[in-house]
C-alpha cells in the first residue's frame, strides 16, 4: 500500500489525490483535443467542462451519502459532513457530471451533441484514476483462492477501519477495473464512435461500465446495504435501467438504419 | 462543390456522428475529399451557430457556478464549526439551485426578447453580480434560520 506518494516539506501529496488529478486532466486534455480537432473548442465548451467537474464532485459525494447518513445522524453531525467527509464513488462523479453537463447546455442554448468526445476521455481518467484506488484503498476485493489474488500486510490492513479478507488473498477488483476502461478505451479510440448517432457511444460505454461495474461489486468487499446488494448496485439499477431504455427506445425507433445519400453521379 | 453532399450532411449532423455520415457518402461513391472538406465547413457553421450569442447567460452560469461552491464552501465551513443542524444543506442546495437556475432559465427567455444590447446589457451584466451573491448569502442566511428553527 502506497496512501502517500510523495512528501516536499510540509506538502504531502496524497497517492489517491494525485492519480484523480492526473486522471482528470489527461481526461480533459484528450476531450479538448478531439474538440479543437473537428473546430468546436470555445467558450461554452469551457463554461460547460466547468460545470462537469463541479456536479461530478458534489455527485461522487452525494450519490451514496445515504448510506452513511444513519452514522452523521447518530454522532449529532450536520448531512454537510458527508460532502467533507463521505465516501465518494465514480458512480456519482459519472452520474453528476453528467447532469450537470445537460443542466448547462440547456441553460446556455448549446445544441451540439458532445458526449462522444468524452467517450474515450473518461474510460483513460477512470483507469488512471483506480491506480491511486488501487495502491492506496482497502480492502482490494473479496477474499479468493485464484493463482492472482493479492495480499497485504496486517500494519496496512490495520490503518482502514473495515476490511473484511485483508487476512489473506484478495481479489484486485480495481486492477479488473483498470483492465476494463482500458479496453474501453482502445476500443473507442481505434475505432471511432461505435454507433452512428451522437451521444450513444458514450451511453453505450456508460451502459457496458454499468453492468460490468455491478458485477464487479460482488467481489468488490463493499458493504452489503439492502437484499444482499452493495450502495453502488442499487445505485446502478435505476441509471442502467434509463441506459437500457434509451436504447430500447433507439432501436424501435430505427434510428440505426440511417437513411443513404444520393449516389455519386459518375 | 456537390449539392447532394450538402444536403445530406446538413440533414443528418443533428442526429448522427460525421465518421457515420462520412461512411455513407463514401460508400455512395462520393469523393472523399470533397465530403471531408463539406463537415469541416459545416461543423464549423454549427459550433458558431450554437449557444447564445449576447454572453449574458454564459455571465449568470459563470456567477451561478461560483456562487454555488462558494455557498456548499461556506455551509460546509459553518456546518464543522457545529454552527448548524442537519436541514441546512438540503435546504440551501435546493434554495440555491433551484432559484439560480430559475434566473438562468429567465434571462434565456427575456433578452431576446427584449432585445437588450448595448447599454441595458451591460447594466444588466453589473446588476447579475449583487444578484448572484445576494442569493448565495440569501439562501444560507435562509438555511440557517429555517435549519436552527
Amino acid at each position: 500500500m502506497l496512501p502517500i506518494l510523495a512528501r516536499f516539506g510540509p506538502i504531502t501529496i496524497g497517492t489517491h489525490d494525485f492519480f484523480t488529478m492526473f486522471g482528470l486532466l489527461a481526461g480533459f486534455v484528450l476531450y479538448y483535443h478531439a474538440l479543437r480537432r473537428d473546430g468546436l473548442l470555445g467558450g461554452p465548451i469551457t463554461l460547460i467542462s466547468v460545470a462537469a467537474v463541479v456536479g461530478g464532485a458534489v455527485g461522487a459525494r452525494l450519490i451514496t451519502s445515504w448510506e452513511v447518513l444513519g452514522d452523521v445522524q447518530s454522532a449529532s453531525l450536520p448531512l454537510t459532513y458527508v460532502l467533507t467527509h463521505g465516501p465518494k464513488s465514480i458512480i456519482g462523479g459519472l452520474a453528476g457530471g453528467y447532469l450537470a453537463i445537460v443542466l448547462t447546455k440547456r441553460a446556455l442554448g448549446y445544441t451540439l451533441s458532445t458526449g462522444d468526445y468524452y467517450a474515450a476521455a473518461i474510460p483513460l481518467a477512470l483507469a488512471i484514476g483506480r491506480v491511486g484506488c488501487f495502491l492506496s484503498e482497502l480492502p482490494l476485493g473479496t477474499p479468493t483462492s485464484l493463482p492472482w489474488g493479492m495480499t497485504v500486510s496486517p500494519e496496512a490492513a490495520a490503518a482502514f477501519p473495515r476490511c473484511p479478507g485483508c487476512g489473506g488473498p484478495m481479489h484486485p477488483s480495481m486492477l479488473y477495473e483498470i483492465g476494463f476502461h482500458l479496453g474501453a478505451f482502445t476500443l473507442i479510440t481505434t475505432r471511432g464512435p461505435l454507433l452512428p448517432v451522437r451521444g450513444d457511444t458514450l451511453k453505450a460505454y456508460l451502459l457496458a461500465y454499468g453492468v460490468f461495474r455491478f458485477g464487479i461489486e460482488f467481489i468488490r468487499g463493499n458493504e452489503v446495504q439492502w437484499l444482499g446488494l452493495t450502495g453502488p448496485q442499487l445505485v446502478l439499477i435505476p441509471l442502467v435501467a434509463w441506459l437500457v431504455i434509451h436504447f430500447v427506445r433507439q432501436l424501435r425507433s430505427g434510428i440505426y438504419q440511417m437513411p443513404k445519400p444520393i449516389p455519386a453521379i459518375a | 462543390m456537390d449539392p447532394n453532399i450538402r444536403d445530406y450532411i446538413q440533414s443528418m449532423s443533428g442526429r448522427y456522428t460525421p465518421e457515420a455520415i462520412r461512411a455513407n457518402l463514401i460508400a455512395a461513391g462520393h469523393d472523399p475529399a470533397a465530403v471531408d472538406a463539406e463537415l469541416a465547413a459545416i461543423a464549423a457553421e454549427r459550433a458558431t451557430g450554437s449557444g447564445n450569442k449576447n454572453g449574458l447567460v454564459s455571465e449568470a452560469w459563470i456567477l451561478f457556478i461560483v456562487g454555488g461552491v462558494a455557498g456548499l464552501a461556506g455551509v460546509a465551513l459553518a456546518a464543522s464549526a457545529g454552527s448548524s443542524s442537519g436541514a441546512v444543506f438540503p435546504i440551501f442546495a435546493a434554495g440555491y439551485l433551484g432559484i439560480g437556475y430559475g434566473i438562468i432559465l429567465l434571462l434565456r427567455w427575456v433578452v431576446p426578447r427584449f432585445r437588450i444590447k448595448g447599454l441595458g446589457a451591460a447594466l444588466v451584466g453589473l446588476a447579475l453580480i449583487p444578484v448572484f451573491w445576494g442569493l448565495m448569502l440569501g439562501t444560507c442566511v435562509a438555511a440557517f434560520s429555517i435549519g436552527r428553527g
